[in-house]
């Protein structure tokens, strides 16, 4: 079957997952693997006052202890925001002298079995001296807070500007009306389904190699290379098998992978580590964590004039690798979504907190952003007696107002805002709202509509990716590309995007990733930006093949030759050579790397309109999604069936951090939430029991594919819409995340008091 | 220590049960394991004691109009049989999951005694008893407050028994979120022209009414006051009215 751009193959990847066959990193067993155990702080702020590991060392099966003292010649980790004055908050594998959040590691046990790695792991003994804690934005903030910190007696580590303040500040003082708004963005955990692990092997001949679970190995290979081992690359190799999810988690270096390194080569044998779920929620980087001030101004007809925010981000105990990123160079220049805002000023502090490290989490500041302007839009919207829709309308940016500078370094390119908006409406059976409102209050129930219209900054920030084209004998082409699936189907996507270039059968095409020794290059999955950079470097790698095609071709066929539908044709005759018998014939000779670049990293902007309808029972509190519809503007589909896949699985992360997520510290500092017992992630009977779902597509002219990037929309958009639609069905009182049934519950009281009264 | 094994037996028949528990009194009767399993995690575990071998443990036997289920029966077997239609098979559709159902037991669930139990609730509301290898225990006073029973020590469940063919309604509300867990039930039973209704998930046992001419509200108020009210992560005014809501739900089917 041949399958191109735009149609919709089943995965191929699932045969090979649904039964078992996948091979996620805890899968890998060489001989003689030997297990590492972390000891962890169960301290949110301590002192290390000594480690005994006599008893631990002496233990059946035991084969080494690790403390700070022995991994000493490492780097830390490494955080890789350039904020100009940022404090540096250093991250070694093992704590030596002070811990800092829960789950904060100080010894590093490695034995014959797992079990007798955790009995010995048990048998570390750490004295420390408990200080106190600040495990809040509020604490650690608090005049006296203890400081996390000694570079940082204030626990701030940077203070962030974008825009122009003067400006917003005059616009406000002077507009016919303001919203102000105080936001919290609620901590969550990415929980992806397979944790985190690394297995780590010694060679004498060709150094280490690190298997791990990673959402691209060049990014994972540099910085262990370059800043903790401080090795030649060329004696590190770094493969990732198939990965149970990351969200964004498993772009990030931990300590454990280090550690599992220098075992094996202390050891000289292979070393592996796997996280247990308790391990995940205390140390795999969370996301979100922010509050934020804002105010949106308007003028008499509506007309957005500005929009100031002030927010505190909450970094955790270190500044992750890209944590301090979030809510400024990610998130915080797309503060004011794709509407006309004259003038925006953004202020973004950075704190931190006696909590696991905050990075990267699906979105990565724009849902953030988004969240919080389409709150303040529904708002003003309730506030001034405006349609949501219309007050939208009148303030998205017209097709003809692009290209548009926003004021904040980005310029969007394309797209029709208003039409799209439209379209979502339609979708929604806008009009119907009242008569759907009407039958839901006759039964007893409260009932609103959100409305959310998101933009994303994709595939930005990237200079080029890579692709890697083998023929192989049995005539299979195999592509390697520099980006990782992290389950998203980039072995069907990716597959449907050369066979349709290279005009053969897509099962003809093998997609192959995550092996920094096929592909040293590439700058992995986040950001949605796989199908414009990997798809990028699949079509450039494909043009190059056609070109040493029709160069081979010319010397078995004669000068006169073309391509097309997957052979070479001598023109004017029946004369053809289909690719793979050209391959044959030339072993190796149409081999390819290629390298998709550009001189100017250009980002995307997938965009779309996201409307929610809730049912909310006031009796107990408890929220039903009784209608999802969404309108999204990807560029170029790939696989449709894929995207809308992605876009569900993104709306039941909106959606349970709407309704459900929030990791919880207590006031020193424990984590309260440290299980699937405590944690509650979404299940099926919470999400929508259906979601419309419709593209409207404006290809994006920058890239050869015209592809934007879908991976984290669905996230972005769930967040606002549901929660406005709550907003909504509670007479416009303000809620913040998660919206649990109790206090939603105690509003529906208030509200028939008040009522009644 | 973490990890480490008290062993495993799986005795084929109710005797070689009674020699394994005499002989190793710390041992726990492994079930279904879905609420024992959970909570060892991470501690020493005992002697499990597997009665999933035991033919006679899980039988549902109907004697006039008393239904006599054993305490290996699960509770997916046990809604799908015929005489739990109704109320019954609908309560027990609320425990956990489908995986959870095709696994826990009845004895499982009794000797657990979760005060937000479904099963619990239900026998409660039935007026049934709890056979075991010394007597029969009337549900009304087998639990005694959270994961506490009546049992005495090596004293073992084998069966529930409770009256076929009446009817009832059940009402059920679970929240789930980041702050803990919520699960709070009410039975309503019709008796001539007045109402029984049995709770759950509100104080420290699930509890049975006599018969309610009026607003089962004052009843519920008077529970707060008689047994200790259940620790959990949601407040229990939110509970009280919420179960409130949920009788008068369950009342508008009964």
């Amino acid at each position: 079957m041949k399958f191109g751009v735009g149609q919709s193959p089943r995965r191929v990847e699932d045969e090979r997952l649904l039964t078992g066959r996948g091979r996620y990193t805890d899968d890998f067993q060489p001989e003689g693997t030997a297990y590492g155990v972390t000891v962890r702080s169960p301290y949110g702020h301590a002192r290390i006052l000594g480690i005994d590991t006599a008893d631990a060392r002496a233990m059946p099966g035991v084969l080494a202890v690790y403390t700070a003292e022995d991994i000493a010649h490492y780097g830390p980790i490494p955080c890789l925001v350039p904020l100009p004055g940022r404090i540096e908050t250093y991250r070694a594998l093992l704590t030596k002298d002070i811990v800092r959040f829960v789950g904060d590691g100080v010894a590093f046990v490695v034995a014959e079995t797992r079990a007798a790695a955790r009995a010995a792991a048990e048998a570390v003994v750490v004295d420390y001296e408990e200080l106190p804690a600040a495990a809040t934005l509020d604490a650690a903030l608090a005049p006296g807070a203890p400081a996390i910190w000694e570079s940082a007696p204030d626990n701030r580590t940077f203070d962030w500007h974008i825009g122009d303040e003067n400006a917003t500040r005059a616009a406000i003082a002077a507009a016919a009306h303001v919203t102000r708004l105080r936001i919290v963005q609620n901590r969550v955990a990415p929980t992806s389904m397979e944790v985190r692990a690394a297995l780590a092997e010694w060679s004498d001949d060709t150094g280490l190699t690190l298997t791990v679970g990673s959402q691209g190995v060049a990014a994972m290979h540099k910085t262990l290379s370059r800043e903790i081992l401080k090795c030649p690359p060329e004696r590190l190799r770094v493969v990732t098998g198939d990965v149970g999810g990351g969200f964004g988690l498993k772009v990030f270096l931990y300590p454990e992978y280090g550690l599992v390194l220098h075992a094996a080569e202390h050891l000289k044998r292979p070393v592996k580590w796997t996280g247990e779920r308790s391990d995940a929620f205390q140390t795999d980087s969370h996301g979100r964590a922010v509050v934020s001030e804002a105010a949106l101004a308007l003028d008499a007809e509506g007309n957005f004039l500005a929009l100031a925010v002030e927010s505190w981000s909450d970094l955790g105990a270190y500044q992750a690798q890209f944590g301090p990123a979030i809510q400024t160079m990610a998130g915080g220049r797309i503060i004011g979504g794709v509407y006309r805002i004259p003038a925006i000023h953004n202020h973004v502090h950075g704190v931190v907190t006696n909590t696991a490290p905050v990075d990267a989490y699906r979105g990565a500041g724009r849902p953030e952003a988004t969240y919080l302007v389409e709150r303040l839009i529904e708002t003003a919207a309730r506030e001034t007696g405006r349609d949501a829709g219309d007050l939208r309308r009148r303030n998205l940016l017209r097709p003809d107002e692009l290209p548009h500078a926003n004021g904040l370094g980005l310029t969007f390119d394309v797209g029709n805002f208003p039409a799209l908006l439209d379209a979502a409406l339609e979708k929604a059976d806008w009009t119907g709202f009242p008569a759907r409102r009407a039958a839901a209050e006759a039964r007893g129930l409260r009932y609103g509509r959100g409305l959310a219209y998101y933009v994303e900054i994709a595939g930005g920030g990237d200079l080029d990716e890579f692709a890697d084209v083998r023929f192989l004998a049995d005539g299979t082409i195999e592509a390697a590309v520099g980006t990782q699936s992290n389950g998203q189907g980039h072995e069907t996507s990716y597959a449907q995007v050369l066979a349709e270039r290279l005009g053969v059968p897509m099962d003809q095409v093998r997609i192959v990733q995550g092996d920094t020794a096929r592909l040293e290059v590439g700058r992995g999955t986040g950001g949605s930006r796989s199908m414009v950079w990997g798809g990028g470097a699949l079509i450039e790698a494909a043009s190059t093949i056609i070109e040493k095609g029709l160069d081979l071709a010319r010397t078995d066929l004669g000068e006169d030759v073309d391509f097309g539908d997957g052979l070479f044709r001598a023109r004017g005759t029946n004369t053809t050579m289909s690719l793979a018998e050209l391959a044959a014939r030339h072993p190796q000779a149409l081999d390819t790397r290629a390298r998709y670049a550009k001189e100017k990293p250009t980002p995307t902007f997938p965009n779309g309109c996201h409307v929610a309808e809730v049912e909310v029972d006031p009796e107990t509190g408890r929220v039903r999604v009784a209608r999802y519809s969404i309108v999204d503007d990807f560029g170029t589909l790939v696989n449709p069936l894929l995207v809308e896949g992605q876009v569900h699985g993104g709306i039941a992360q909106g959606l349970g951090q709407a309704l459900l997520e929030n990791v919880v510290y207590d006031e020193s500092a424990q984590l309260l939430t440290g299980s699937f017992m405590d944690y509650g992630i979404p299940r099926a009977d919470d999400m929508p029991r259906s979601i419309a779902f419709a593209s409207r597509p404006v290809p994006n002219p920058n890239n050869p594919l015209g592809a934007k990037g879908c991976g984290e929309a669905g996230t972005i958009g769930a967040m606002p819409s549901v929660m406005n639609a709550i907003v909504d069905a509670l007479e416009g009182t303000h809620v913040d995340m998660p919206a649990t049934p109790e206090t939603l519950w105690r509003i529906c009281r208030d509200l028939a008091e008040k009522a009644a009264a | 220590m973490a990890g480490e094994s008290g062993g495993y037996a799986a005795p084929d028949d109710l005797g070689a049960l009674r020699a394994l528990l005499d002989a190793n009194p710390g041992a726990a009767i492994l079930a279904g394991g879905q609420s024992l399993l959970p909570s060892l995690r991470g501690k020493a575990s005992p002697l499990f004691v597997d009665i999933g071998r035991i033919a006679a443990l899980k039988t549902i036997e109907i004697e006039d109009n008393r239904l006599r289920v054993g305490a290996g029966v699960t509770l997916a077997a046990l809604a799908r049989h015929p005489a739990t239609a109704g109320g019954f098979a609908e309560a027990i559709g609320f425990v956990g999951n489908v995986t959870i159902r095709n696994r826990a037991t009845v004895g499982g669930c009794l000797a657990w005694a979760d005060p937000r139990g479904e099963l619990p609730l239900v026998l409660l509301a039935l007026g049934g008893t709890v056979v075991t290898d010394r007597r029969e225990i009337a549900m009304e006073s087998f639990i005694t407050g959270p994961s506490r029973t009546a049992l005495e020590p090596g004293e073992v469940i084998v069966a529930a028994a409770f009256e076929t063919g009446r009817k009832f309604a059940v009402e059920e509300l679970l929240v789930r979120n980041s702050t803990g867990r919520a699960v709070v039930a009410a039975a309503c039973e019709r008796v001539g022209d007045a109402m029984r209704y049995t709770i759950s998930g509100l104080v420290d046992r699930p509890v049975r009414s006599g018969p309610i001419a009026g607003d089962p509200g004052p009843w519920l108020d008077d529970l707060l006051l008689q047994f200790p009210v259940l620790a959990d992560a949601s407040s229990p005014d939110y509970r009280r009215r919420v179960v409130h809501a949920l009788a008068l739900r369950a009342r508008e089917r009964a």
